[in-house]
């Protein structure tokens, strides 16, 4: 089918997403809360887009919006602009140190409007990569809790988590750096809870947890030793292997 | 025989409806008489009321000592305990009926006419007023004409947004899928709302036999009644009803033969508001967190466990019998062309009477709040009414012979919503009405859409500024950009209609905003830190009321003159609504 993006003609298969028909035929919408692995929230609201019907429009949210043969777009009508700018300073209030990251996302600078609010996460941005990614895993040690202006992502009760295996995921998947991780030489400390790591058996440096291994192993079947291996060994292994199979 | 009404709704129970049927039962053992405990009659604050008939007298705010002397004069003869009957300030006198009373006369009774006159618990007293009957009819009309009926009726969602009720019923049953849901929506949670309490305490026969009726036409097999576990009655009568219902064989396999099966489950509500938001409430029969989802993919379709479903309100449930018995074409002659039929309202704040009331669509304003109402408390004057709740917005003076129906409120910028209506009188500050509820909405939401998670917490900031004298003008110029954000940015309902009441109030009292801002005066004394409190020597009577209601001996008095001390006093309000003579005057703040 067909739809029609800045007055472009795009095709476009049943079931794809605004965002998705958009990104690819060269076009930029800025999106914060979607990724293409963990799919959309439709949270951020910066990837807004305008519908235009017959003497009628309204802002969609391209990521979670599913096109329909013949539909009209716009992607920079002062609509558009307006309320990605608004969301954009009301996030910015939320997480005042996170004003280069959200420029990079938008592509255009973010004027501080409102006066920075104190967040139980610091930094937090509400995006949802982390719980989604540690959800996505299998191990969902974190989600949201609370509600409205008060949620967070946290642990339930904002205790310490079993389920945790400071796998370290949710950080890395967070594009502000909110989630503060503690690391020493021998321990990570991450939600609530410090965790002892355990050596490399080749070269002894201290990098993934019991936990992590355990829980890697079984979901992968790779063998445990081969998990504790630490990756600059893994890479010296493999690449010996290579030498080896090269020279045979 | 006689029977004795003991009303049992939420208000009368508090104030000792379960005492006071106990104590007929008690003294009543040897009389040939019936007492059912009733749901809500109507006029809350009247009660406990207690009813007879076929005396039809009605007795208002009973005490268990005045029991004895009821059935002595009105169980044991046919005398009526006047000093009991309610005093009708429209008509001046103590009227013995309730049938009478000024608070009745433009009330017309369709989902509430059992409610109050039948046993909730007791299946047998539904099926005397003809319950279950439109079921028989449907089941014999066969899905089609059903469909075709509740289209004709022109019946339309009484929850708030009023969609068609039928074109909706006719979606789902045209939607492919296995397994379709009825699912019914009690998650009533507006403050000042008690319409589908009332329903589903007084009557959940009503509401079962609509679902059932909606799921025979729709081709649901399974059903769930979402209520919020602070109703704690309205879960027992419903699932009194449901197992009763079931054993009598309307309700379960083979309904009344007809070879069509349902299942009706109850879902408890937490309390979350957002959960009235149909994805919210789905995902929380689900199990899952009570968020709402985008609905570029409407239930009908793809709801409930990802099957078609049919969510309806209480109310429009309890539409549906009248409808089938009726017809559709006698249910759309009433009311108004576009909004047929009645509506349930609950009158609560300054008026006079405040209670749950059933009025025909079309109605004015005028009618529900001066003649239904009994107008304002205290002979103050009318300010504005807050209908649709707090995501709806407050209508004025200028709207008061308006009629009330979906589009004319939607119109002025509010909306029919479940059916709350708060009537304000001139101490009620519009500013401070929007920051309660802004409060309210960022309590209650989700928190998943940047508008309505952060958007209206710059929202109440801004409003919690203006009500402390801190507002600057640009100010209102922002809350007006934060209100077209939110109405075209929110995820859901509750973001999009979360910016009502401040745009409403800002619409129709921009002077009083101007007042906080720029004069720092709140004109109806209820901004603490933009007021003081005087007393005019030419109104005084010298009466101290003021002086022995104030508990900080602010008010002083030397000779005959009383005044307030400024320093002592906290801006209370209580000589303010003590005072008789309107002698308190507010004025600005004391510099």
């Amino acid at each position: 089918m067909k739809i029609f993006i800045n007055d472009k003609e795009c095709l476009a298969a049943s079931g794809q997403s605004l965002l998705e028909v958009a990104l690819e035929n060269g076009f930029f919408i800025p999106s914060l809360c979607f990724n293409k692995e963990l799919g959309q929230l439709a949270g951020c609201r910066l990837c807004v887009a305008e519908l235009r019907g017959e003497g009628w429009s309204k802002l969609v949210a391209s990521c979670e919006y599913p096109v329909k043969d013949g539909q009209t777009f716009y992607l920079d009508t002062d609509k558009v602009v307006k309320s990605r700018k608004m969301s954009a300073s009301l996030l910015l209030a939320r997480a005042p140190e996170s004003k280069e990251i959200l420029e990079k996302v938008l592509k255009e600078e973010v004027e501080p409007r409102f006066v920075p609010r104190k967040t139980h996460l610091k930094n937090c941005l509400l995006c949802g990569r982390c719980y989604r990614t540690c959800q996505k895993q299998g191990t969902g040690a974190i989600s949201i809790v609370g509600r409205g202006a008060e949620q967070s992502v946290e642990t339930p009760y904002v205790v310490q988590n079993e389920d945790c295996i400071a796998c370290l995921a949710c950080a890395n998947a967070c594009p502000t750096g909110a989630i503060e991780v503690f690391r020493s030489k021998n321990q990570v400390g991450i939600w609530h809870k410090t965790h002892d790591l355990v050596a490399c058996p080749v070269c002894g440096f201290k990098h993934i947890t019991q936990k992590a291994i355990d829980f890697l192993s079984k979901k992968s079947n790779i063998p445990a030793q081969e998990l504790a291996l630490c990756p600059d060994c893994r890479n010296e292994k493999t690449s010996k292997a290579l030498l080896k199979g090269f020279s045979q | 025989m006689k029977t004795i009404y003991v009303c049992y709704g939420t208000g009368c129970k508090a104030g000792g409806g379960g005492a006071i049927a106990k104590k007929f039962a008690d003294l009543c053992l040897d009389l040939d008489v019936q007492i059912k405990r009733t749901g809500c009659h109507g006029l809350c604050q009247e009660g406990p009321l207690v009813h007879i008939s076929p005396l039809e007298v009605t007795y208002t705010k009973v005490k268990v000592e005045d029991v004895p002397e009821i059935i002595k004069k009105s169980v044991e003869s046919d005398e009526l305990v006047d000093r009991l009957l309610y005093f009708d300030f429209k008509q001046k006198k103590r009227v013995s009926s309730k049938n009478d009373w000024t608070f009745c006369s433009k009330q017309k009774r369709v989902v509430l006419k059992d409610v109050g006159e039948l046993d909730p618990c007791n299946i047998e007293d539904y099926l005397a007023k003809d319950g279950y009957k439109a079921l028989a009819k449907a089941v014999k009309m066969g899905r089609e004409k059903v469909l075709e009926e509740v289209s004709i009726s022109g019946l339309r969602g009484r929850g708030g947004g009023g969609f068609l009720t039928g074109r909706k019923w006719k979606t789902v049953s045209q939607a492919t899928g296995e397994l379709k849901y009825v699912v019914c929506n009690g998650d009533e949670g507006d403050p000042g709302a008690f319409m589908d309490r009332s329903i589903m305490e007084g009557n959940p026969h009503l509401v079962l036999e609509g679902m059932i009726v909606a799921a025979f036409a729709v081709g649901a097999s399974k059903g769930y009644i979402y209520v919020r576990d602070e109703y704690p009655m309205a879960v027992k009568n419903l699932q009194i009803a449901i197992d009763a219902a079931t054993k009598s064989g309307y309700l379960g396999d083979d309904i009344i033969n007809s070879g069509f099966n349902l299942e009706i489950k109850i879902k408890r509500g937490a309390g979350a508001f957002v959960c009235g938001e149909s994805s919210a409430l789905m995902r929380s029969i689900e199990g899952k967190v009570g968020r709402p989802n985008e609905k570029y993919v409407h239930a009908t379709e793809k709801g409930l466990f990802g099957c078609p479903t049919l969510l309806n309100n209480v109310e429009s449930y309890a539409n549906i019998p009248t409808i089938i018995s009726g017809g559709g074409k006698a249910f759309s002659a009433t009311g108004t062309e576009k909004s047929s039929g009645t509506k349930v309202f609950s009158l609560v704040g300054k008026v006079v009477n405040t209670g749950l009331i059933e009025v025909e669509m079309g109605i004015t304003l005028r009618e529900v709040i001066f003649e239904i109402g009994g107008g304002i408390k205290n002979g103050r004057k009318f300010k504005a009414v807050q209908t649709g709740g707090p995501s709806g917005g407050c209508l004025t003076q200028e709207h008061l012979d308006e009629k009330i129906d979906f589009d004319t409120l939607l119109e002025h910028g509010s909306m029919m919503g479940s059916g709350g209506m708060i009537i304000m009188d001139e101490f009620d500050c519009m500013v401070e009405v929007a920051r309660y509820f802004t409060g309210f909405l960022i309590e209650e939401s989700c928190g998943r859409c940047t508008p309505c998670r952060d958007g209206l917490v710059e929202v109440y900031s801004i409003l919690d500024r203006i009500t402390k004298g801190e507002g600057k003008m640009e100010d209102l110029d922002t809350l007006e950009e934060l209100g077209e954000y939110l109405k075209s940015s929110a995820l859901c309902g509750l973001g999009k209609s979360a910016a009502n009441p401040f745009l409403a109030t800002l619409r129709y009292f921009r002077d009083e905003y101007v007042e906080h801002i720029l004069q720092k005066r709140c004109r109806a004394g209820v901004c603490k830190d933009l007021v003081s409190f005087v007393i005019d020597e030419q109104s005084c009577k010298s009466c101290g009321v003021c002086a022995k209601v104030c508990s900080f001996e602010a008010i002083e008095v030397k000779g005959k003159k009383y005044s307030i001390n400024q320093s002592r006093c906290v801006r209370c309000r209580a000589c303010l609504e003590a005072c008789k003579f309107g002698a308190i005057e507010i004025e600005g703040k004391q510099l």
